[in-house]
C-alpha cells in the first residue's frame, strides 16, 4: 500500500513542471445564461466553473421477470413474486472550475417482494405462510470529483470521473416482525413472515469511471465505462427465530461478505431537435462479479451477473434553471439478475449561486 | 498581465491530484480469496448406495469427527468414511475392524474414531491402527456412543445398561428397567441425558434422576436425543405424538402431525438452524422452528424409513436410510 501511494506521489511530482505554464492561462469572461441555456450537443461534459446543479429524480421499477444462470427468462408474475420498486434519487453537482467538478449523491428506496402463500398439510395439519420480504430506507452517500480535457468544449470531451461511496447508511437487516393469524391449535395457524431489510451498503466503494463525448451538428454520441469496488470486507447478520405458541423469539448470527466489483458501459445517440430539446438512445451494460457472501461458515462465490438496457429518452429545457430527464428501461439480456422495466424522471435545477 | 501562479493554485495541479488518488484507490481494493465454493452445488440432494460404491443400503448410524470427515456406519457391511469427496469402506476383510455389524460411531477426546459394533467397540486411532474393547462375559450390542466435554465415554447398549468409559475404568450402570439405551446426549449445562426404554434419565454429575410421561414426555420410549444450537434438548420417542424439548422454561411439546404417532430414530439441526427428525414410516422431517415439512417417497424422497442423521461442517445433512443408501442435502442459500 504504501509503495503505490509513493508511486501516486511521484507522478504527481514529475507533472509539477508542466503545471506552472498552464496556469497561467486566463479565461474569457462568460454569460450565465448563455451556459444555463446550452443545448446538449454544445455542452461539455462537466459543469461550468460556478455551476450549481441540484437533481432529483424518481425512479418506478417493476420487477416483473428476471433472468436465470442460463439466460432464460423467468416470469416473476407468474411465480407470484413480482414488485414495484420506488427509488428517489438526489444529487449534488458543483462545477469547481471548468474541468473538475465535485458531486455527492444518494437514494431511498422502497420495496417490498410478496411471496405467495404456501400451504402445508401433513396428516390434519394446516399451516399457511405469507411472506413480506421489505427493503426500505436510504442508501449509502457517494461522494465523487471529475475532471476533464482542460480545453473549450468544441466537438470531442474527455473526463474521468471517481469517487467513494461512504457506507453511512443502515446496511444490517432490522429485527423480522412475524407473526401468527388464525390461530386455532398448535398445528393449525396461518404465518405471517415480515422481513426488514436496509439498503446500505456497509463497506465503502470506490468507482472510477470515463467518459467521451462526441458532437456533429446535431447528432452526438456519447460513451462511459465505469468500475466499482469495494474497500474491504463487511459483516451482516441474519436473523432466525423459534416459535413458541404464537410468540416469535428471535436470534442473530454474524456472517461476513464481500460486495461484488461491477463493471458497466454504456453508448448513446443524441439528437438535438431543438435548442432545448434533445432525444437520445442508450445501450446500457452492467456486469458483477468477484463477491462472495459467507453462508455456514464457507464462503460462497456470489453468481456473476450481467444485464443489457436499452434506455430511449429526452432531455427537455423548461427555463433556464430547470431541466427534465426522462428515460425508460427495456432489459434485452442478462443473466443471474432480475430484469425491471423502469421509467426515470429527473428534474435538474442548474444555476450560478456565486455569480452576481 | 497575467498573474503568476504557484502550483497548488492551478487547475490544472487539481487535476493531477485527483487523477493520483484514483490510480491509489483502484490498485487498493480488496480481492476475493481462492476458495470460494460455488453456489450452483447449494440446494441440492444427493444419493449414495451400493450402486456408488457404499458396501449396502442400510446406514445405521451418521457421525462428522472432529476434522471434517463423514462417517458411516453401514449396518452388516462395515463402515465407511467421505473425507476430501472421497470414500474409504473398512470390513473385515481389509481393515482391523472388529466385525461388519457396525451400529454407530463417535470419537473420543484423543480424535480417536469409535466404532459400536454388535459386539463391543472398534477404535482407529489416529495413527490408523486398530484395537478394540469386549466385555470379558457379555455380548454388548453397541447402541450409541457419546464423548462428553470431560472426556468420559458413554456407551449405549441393549439390554446391558450402559457403560461410562473415564479413562482409568470402565463402569457398567444396568438396571432395570433401563436395560436398553438408545441414545445418550450431554446438554449445554453438561448434564448428560439418557434415553431408554422406560424413560429418560438424566445424570447431573452427581446423581440420576428419571423423567417420564408424568413429567410431560410424550411416550417413555425414548429413542433420540440432541442438544441444539438455542440450549434446546430435544427429546424424541417411539410413540409419541409430539417431539420434545427442554430447555430453562421446562418442557414444551411441537407436533409434526396432528393426533398421529411419529416413531423418531435421530434428531439433527442443520448450519441454518432446521431441526431434522429422521423417522420410521413418516419419512423425514424439517422443522425450521415454526413450520415442520415432511420428506417423503410421495414428494421425492428415496424412502419414508430414515435411521440416522448428522450436519457435516461444509452445509451438508447426510441422512442414513433404511434400504436405500445415504441421502445428501446441500442447505439452499437463503
Amino acid at each position: 500500500m504504501k509503495q503505490k501511494i509513493l508511486i501516486a506521489f511521484i507522478i504527481s511530482a514529475l507533472l509539477i513542471p508542466f503545471t506552472r505554464i498552464y496556469g497561467q492561462q486566463d479565461k474569457p469572461a462568460r454569460d450565465k445564461f448563455t451556459l444555463l441555456t446550452m443545448p446538449y450537443n454544445q455542452r461539455q461534459l462537466l459543469l461550468y466553473r460556478g455551476q450549481l446543479q441540484v437533481n432529483a429524480g424518481y425512479r418506478l421499477a417493476v420487477k416483473g421477470k428476471s433472468y436465470d444462470s442460463e439466460g432464460e427468462k423467468i416470469s416473476l408474475k407468474a411465480e407470484g413474486t413480482a414488485s414495484i420498486m420506488h427509488t428517489y434519487l438526489m444529487e449534488l453537482k458543483y462545477g469547481i472550475t471548468d474541468f473538475i467538478e465535485i458531486g455527492a449523491d444518494s437514494y431511498f428506496l422502497k420495496n417490498g417482494i410478496r411471496s405467495p402463500s404456501a400451504t402445508y398439510l401433513s396428516g390434519s395439519n394446516v399451516i399457511s405462510t405469507n411472506s413480506l420480504n421489505e427493503y426500505k430506507g436510504m442508501g449509502d452517500i457517494t461522494l465523487s470529483a471529475a475532471l476533464r480535457l482542460p480545453m473549450d468544449y468544441k466537438i470531442f470531451d474527455f473526463s474521468l470521473r471517481g469517487g467513494i461511496t461512504l457506507p453511512v447508511a443502515a446496511y444490517k437487516p432490522s429485527q423480522p416482525t412475524h407473526t401468527i393469524t388464525e390461530y386455532t391449535t398448535p398445528n393449525n395457524y396461518t404465518v405471517n413472515y415480515h422481513f426488514n431489510n436496509n439498503n446500505g451498503n456497509g463497506v465503502p466503494l470506490y468507482f472510477i469511471s470515463g467518459a467521451a463525448k462526441v458532437s456533429l451538428t446535431k447528432i452526438s454520441l456519447e460513451a462511459r465505462g465505469g468500475y466499482r469496488f469495494p474497500a474491504r470486507e463487511g459483516e451482516s447478520i441474519r436473523w432466525s427465530w423459534t416459535l413458541y405458541g404464537s410468540t416469535f423469539t428471535y436470534y442473530s448470527n454474524p456472517y461476513s461478505y464481500l460486495p461484488d466489483r461491477s463493471l458497466f458501459m454504456n453508448g448513446s445517440v443524441h439528437y438535438q431537435a431543438a435548442g432545448w430539446f434533445d432525444l437520445f438512445l442508450t445501450g446500457y451494460y452492467k456486469n458483477t462479479s468477484s463477491g462472495w457472501t459467507e453462508y455456514y461458515d464457507i464462503k460462497y462465490a456470489n453468481p456473476e451477473t450481467s444485464l443489457f438496457t436499452l434506455e430511449p429518452g429526452f432531455e427537455l429545457q423548461i427555463s433556464p434553471s430547470l431541466t427534465i430527464y426522462q428515460y425508460a428501461g427495456f432489459q434485452i439480456t442478462g443473466k443471474n439478475t432480475d430484469a425491471p422495466f423502469y421509467l426515470l424522471t429527473t428534474i435538474s435545477f442548474n444555476m450560478f449561486p456565486f455569480w452576481k | 498581465m497575467y498573474k503568476f501562479k504557484l502550483f497548488w493554485e492551478s487547475e490544472f495541479s487539481q487535476e493531477v491530484f485527483l487523477l493520483c488518488t484514483l490510480v491509489t484507490l483502484l490498485t487498493s481494493c480488496e480481492k476475493p480469496p481462492d476458495d470460494l465454493k460455488n453456489p450452483s452445488l447449494a440446494g441440492k440432494w444427493t444419493t449414495y448406495n451400493t450402486a456408488t460404491g457404499l458396501p449396502g443400503n442400510q446406514v445405521r448410524g451418521t457421525f462428522c469427527d472432529s476434522k471434517g470427515n463423514m462417517w458411516f456406519a453401514v449396518s452388516s457391511n462395515g463402515a465407511a468414511k467421505f473425507a476430501n469427496g472421497s470414500w474409504t469402506y473398512f470390513k473385515t476383510s481389509n481393515s482391523g475392524i472388529l466385525s461388519n455389524g457396525v451400529t454407530c460411531i463417535g470419537e473420543d477426546g484423543s480424535g480417536n474414531i469409535l466404532f459400536g459394533t454388535t459386539n463391543g467397540v472398534s477404535i482407529l486411532s489416529t495413527a490408523n491402527s486398530w484395537s478394540y474393547w469386549r466385555h470379558p462375559t457379555l455380548t454388548v450390542n453397541v447402541t450409541c456412543i457419546k464423548t462428553d466435554k470431560d472426556g468420559n465415554i458413554w456407551l449405549g447398549s441393549t439390554n446391558q445398561g450402559f457403560f461410562i468409559f473415564d479413562g482409568t475404568g470402565i463402569t457398567q450402570v444396568n438396571y432395570d428397567p433401563f436395560k436398553t439405551v438408545n441414545d445418550i446426549e450431554e446438554d449445554y449445562n453438561g448434564n448428560i441425558w439418557i434415553g431408554t426404554e422406560n424413560g429418560l434419565l438424566k445424570y447431573d454429575g452427581s446423581s440420576f434422576s428419571l423423567m417420564t410421561t408424568t413429567q410431560g414426555l410424550p411416550d417413555n420410549s425414548v429413542t433420540a436425543l440432541f442438544s441444539d444450537s438455542k440450549n434446546r434438548l430435544w427429546i424424541g420417542t417411539y410413540f409419541g405424538k409430539t417431539v420434545s424439548w427442554l430447555d430453562k422454561q421446562g418442557i414444551h411439546q411441537q407436533p409434526l402431525f396432528n393426533d398421529r404417532i411419529v416413531e423418531v430414530n435421530d434428531i439433527c439441526e442443520d448450519a441454518a438452524g432446521n431441526i431434522w427428525f429422521a423417522t420410521y414410516t413418516s419419512g423425514l422431517i424439517r422443522y425450521d422452528n415454526v413450520v415442520p415439512y415432511a420428506y417423503k417417497k410421495y414428494n421425492g424422497f428415496p424412502e419414508d424409513d430414515v435411521l440416522t442423521s448428522t450436519m457435516d461442517n461444509d452445509g451438508n445433512v447426510w441422512f442414513g436410510l433404511y434400504s436405500k443408501g445415504l441421502s445428501r442435502y446441500s442447505l439452499p442459500l437463503d
